[in-house]
């Protein structure tokens, strides 16, 4: 019975490693696997153009717990090759325009009040790419990841405004700019 | 047959492999043992695989849930963490908001509460009536959204989902009541429908600087949420 004793805590502790190990690998995957399938399945859309959803209701089932009271303005960027440049016009109520990395982390948000222009302008750029603003009115923003989330929300001030918020809300645009110089 | 690491049988990584398997279960053994103690290590590295396997992934979200509740703020009923949306979030608290708050803002912008308990701790139920009173939190914007068990607005006739700052109605001394039931109620009647348990999101867009720091916010006074009849 002596000899089996290393051997079963030597088994033991292999499978707590083992358990340790799988566990640990399978919760880093699952940001980066719900942002692909989010980007894949739910939310395919074409890339770096926005997209904008009505009010959210009972019936909206894209993303768990949205918000009833804000629109959200949607993008799916891929900044692969190329700057990615949006604007918005900004209404006089709560507004935001924030951006999500593949690993779901909020890498960026820029309010209404701390907006230098409106519309506000923003440029996304992958790591390492280079990217000159003349304008001096553009936010340079440096994406984690090649692809990922923009996203606007805007707060509903009631149904009588919704028409008005909606029109001002499809004046975002999104265009790839030619690729930086080298 | 012995082995021996300098032996020219030893020439791959499994045998190696073997070998130190063989180590650390022989226990010093020779002769014999020296040809079953190779199985053993076998029958320990798959015990192992599978067992340890079978364990990390049974166990994924009930230490997402156990890691979230350990390293988050809880207030009464509401609970948080300040490091949702963060890059400093750690693994477990990422993936949990990754299920359960997809594109959740950092603090610096929105502070995220969620409640599924009354003050009594009891769980919310679809079934019971409550009121959320309290004075209105000290934020630019803020509202109190109703969810069902399936992390989703909750079908109703109203299409009533929430009360935000844009639409409660306040009582004359500045407090506000939400009345959460399948039943209609007069003032902020927040609706149930059919739901058989339910979840509150507590949303503060640009709040006060109580609810920045981790120690005021877990004294920083929050909505009540009391079960009708409960007390």
């Amino acid at each position: 019975m002596k000899k089996w004793i290393p051997w079963i805590g030597w088994t033991l502790l292999a499978v707590i490693v083992v358990a340790v190990l799988v566990n640990l690998v399978l919760v880093i995957r699952i940001p980066n696997d719900i942002m692909e399938e989010t980007l894949t399945k739910r939310f395919n859309y074409p890339r770096n153009q926005w997209v904008f959803a009505p009010p959210s209701i009972d019936k909206s089932r894209t993303v768990v717990r949205p918000s009833p009271d804000l629109l959200y303005s949607l993008c799916c960027y891929d900044v692969s090759e190329y700057p990615l440049r949006l604007t918005a016009v900004i209404p006089d109520n709560y507004w935001s325009i924030s951006g999500f990395g593949m690993n779901t982390d909020n890498f960026f948000v820029i309010n209404d009040k701390q907006a230098k222009s409106n519309p506000i302008e923003v440029v996304l750029i992958s790591e390492g790419m280079a990217y000159y603003d003349s304008t001096g009115k553009a936010y340079i923003i440096e994406a984690p990841s090649d692809k990922g989330i923009i996203l606007i929300r805007t707060v509903i001030t009631g149904k009588a405004d919704l028409p008005a918020l909606m029109q001002m809300q499809r004046k975002a645009t999104a265009e790839l700019l030619p690729a930086p110089a080298e | 047959m012995v082995f021996d690491l300098c032996s020219p049988l030893l020439n791959s990584p499994l045998d190696v492999a073997v070998r130190i398997g063989y180590d650390c279960f022989s226990s010093g053994q020779t002769g014999d043992g020296l040809i079953k103690t190779p199985f053993k290590f076998l029958i320990a590295a798959v015990v192992a695989l599978v067992l340890g396997g079978a364990i990390g992934y049974f166990t994924v979200d009930p230490m997402l849930n156990l890691v979230t509740e350990w390293t988050g703020i809880q207030n009464g009923p509401w609970g948080t963490s300040l490091a949702i949306g963060s890059t400093s979030a750690n693994p477990y608290l990422r993936a949990w908001i990754a299920k359960h708050g997809l594109l959740a803002l950092d603090k610096s912008e929105t502070i995220y509460l969620s409640a599924y308990d009354d003050d009594n701790g009891e769980p919310l139920a679809g079934d019971a009536d409550y009121i959320i009173q309290g004075r209105p939190p000290d934020a630019r914007w803020w509202s109190i959204t109703a969810y069902g068990e399936d992390d989703f607005l909750i079908a109703n006739d109203q299409n009533r989902y929430s009360f935000s700052t844009t639409d409660i109605k306040f009582e004359p001394d500045g407090t506000f009541k939400i009345y959460l039931s399948r039943t209609p109620k007069e003032g902020n009647w927040l609706p149930a429908g059919e739901a058989k348990s339910l979840s509150l999101s507590l949303r503060l867009y640009n709040p006060g600087p109580a609810y920045y720091d981790a120690k005021t916010l877990e004294t920083v006074e929050l909505p009540h949420i009391i079960k009708e009849g409960g007390r």
